[in-house]
């Protein structure tokens, strides 16, 4: 894998603070047992415009390093824009506005002096449909490294096939690198979007969710990779699948429009296993055990 | 997302449970009764339905298996699954204890009786009312009923050790009783073991209601 540029080199002269108590009266920190991981984004008083109408209002909460964190709730709660938030990708939306901070080990991604590109280099992202390039499954995953001018062409191999391999598809395609990605299975079209992520070396993948259009097999291949890659990186996964976010994730926020679209909120954030066996909120009960939604 | 299938199977399920807790309750009554009047008959009744409690068990634990696999239950549906599970092996246990009152009942039946049978047929008074309760606070999802029945455990507790006592001095006195005092003493041991199960239900409530497990009771025997 390659060497990636250390967060603080990212923020250049961006003032770096990692506030020790929460504000506003939110909690940061996930309910349930302590968490020994550090954090590595910290979100405060995150919100999100389109216009004037609010999509996210007043997230305040704390992402673990090498956990995956599953953001769940009805449609129109907001937790796609939330993710969006992550690595500036709201930025391509005209007219999205995003207020508030995140600090992505300590540094204000957000900052002028922080460039979008780099941020979206530590922070990658998997969208709900697989989105291979039009060109061979070789060059999907050595796109990312030339541009970013990542080593000659004997080290781009070894990034591709490293990232072939950590994305599990090495041994189903290294006769095929010259084949057009778009010409795999969906599963494997996903998962060669997670080692075109991975071919950067980010620190954080967000996932928005990746299994959408996948069958049972390819989801849980999807899923078991999931939990291999948290040994080096952390998750953020946005799901409609209640059962995947049981299944793959450490923890879960379960998010709620105040009305469809309006002013999505987090509600409760917490180990999964208290969401899913005890949540304290009943709206959270009432989504996770179908009352609504 | 239609709940209504689920809900149905939810109810249908607890209705088992209170179902077997009547049957166990009905059990209990009738082993107690054998004894006191050494009604061999109906000693034998109480040793055939326990197959009735038993198999209403199996079939209560299928039904809970099926909605797991079926419907993946979470967060209060998953609770009240699995505290069902919980409750119905415990309810099956009291059974086997009321079994084996009327088994005693019948090895007694043809013996001289020992005393009038007081403190026994209290005991079971006490513990047929806890598990009753512990059952309603299943219902309503009452934990701080659920924390109170468990102090009557103590006073379970108290009438066995009673018996004991009474019983030993029995054995003491006339060592010819020593056999049907140790019967008894047999008995009134079932009577404990089921009040002492019903705070595992009663722990279950708790659990049902507040999702944590809260250990309430720590029996003397």
């Amino acid at each position: 894998m390659t060497e990636t540029t250390s967060p603080e080199q990212l923020a250049a002269s961006a003032p770096a603070h990692l506030p020790a108590t929460a504000s506003a009266g939110a909690p940061y920190r996930a309910a349930g047992p302590a968490e020994t991981s550090p954090v590595v984004l910290r979100l405060e008083r995150v919100g999100v415009k389109y216009g004037h109408r609010s999509a996210v209002d007043n997230v305040c909460m704390d992402i673990y390093k090498n956990r995956i964190t599953a953001l769940i709730g009805p449609s129109g709660c907001g937790k796609s824009s939330l993710l969006r938030c992550l690595n500036r990708m709201n930025d391509l939306i005209p007219e999205a506005a995003v207020s508030g901070r995140i600090y992505l080990d300590g540094v204000d991604i957000n900052s002028d002096a922080v460039d979008p590109v780099q941020v979206r280099r530590h922070v990658g992202m998997v969208f709900q449909k697989p989105n291979p390039f039009p060109m061979s499954v070789k060059d999907n995953i050595a796109f990312g490294p030339k541009r970013l001018g990542l080593g000659s062409r004997g080290r781009i191999n070894e990034i591709v096939e490293g990232a072939l391999r950590a994305a599990t598809l090495w041994e189903e395609v290294a006769d095929k690198l010259d084949q057009p990605g778009t010409a795999l299975s969906g599963g494997q079209q996903q998962r060669l979007c997670i080692a075109r992520v991975l071919a950067v070396n980010p620190e954080i993948i967000l996932m928005d969710e990746p299994c959408s259009s996948l069958d049972p097999i390819a989801t849980l291949k999807i899923e078991d990779l999931m939990r291999e890659l948290v040994r080096e990186y952390t998750i953020v996964i946005v799901t409609h699948n209640m059962q995947q976010a049981a299944r793959v994730s450490d923890y879960t926020a379960f998010m709620l429009a105040s009305e469809h679209g309006l002013h999505g909120q987090v509600i409760e954030y917490g180990a999964t296993k208290e969401i899913f066996t005890n949540p304290r909120d009943k709206r959270t009960e009432d989504y996770i055990t179908g009352r609504f939604g | 997302m239609t709940r209504a299938m689920l809900e149905r199977q939810l109810a249908g399920l607890q209705g088992d449970m209170f179902m077997m807790g009547e049957m166990v309750e009905s059990a209990v009554e009738r082993a107690v009764e054998a004894l006191k009047t050494r009604d061999v008959e109906l000693a034998r009744r109480v040793i055939a339905d326990d197959l009735n409690i038993n198999r209403k068990r199996y079939d209560t634990e299928d039904k809970c298996l099926e909605l797991i696999a079926t419907q993946q239950p979470l967060a209060g549906d998953l609770r009240t699954i699995v505290s069902v599970l919980h409750v119905t092996v415990d309810l099956e246990r009291m059974g086997d204890h009321a079994e084996g009152i009327a088994k005693i009942a019948l090895m007694l039946a043809d013996e001289p009786p020992l005393k009038p049978y007081i403190d026994i047929p209290r005991m079971a008074d006490v513990a047929i009312d806890m598990l009753m309760s512990s059952l309603e606070a299943f219902k309503d999802r009452d934990a701080a009923r659920a924390r109170a029945i468990c102090d009557q455990d103590d006073q379970v507790d108290a009438l066995y050790e009673q018996v004991y006592h009474e019983l030993l001095t029995h054995m003491i006195k006339d060592p010819a009783s020593t056999q049907r005092a140790t019967y008894l003493i047999w008995a009134a041991h079932n009577l404990e073991r089921i009040a002492d199960r019903v705070t595992n239900i009663c722990e279950r409530v708790v659990y049902l209601v507040e999702g944590r497990i809260e250990e309430l009771n720590v029996s003397k025997y």
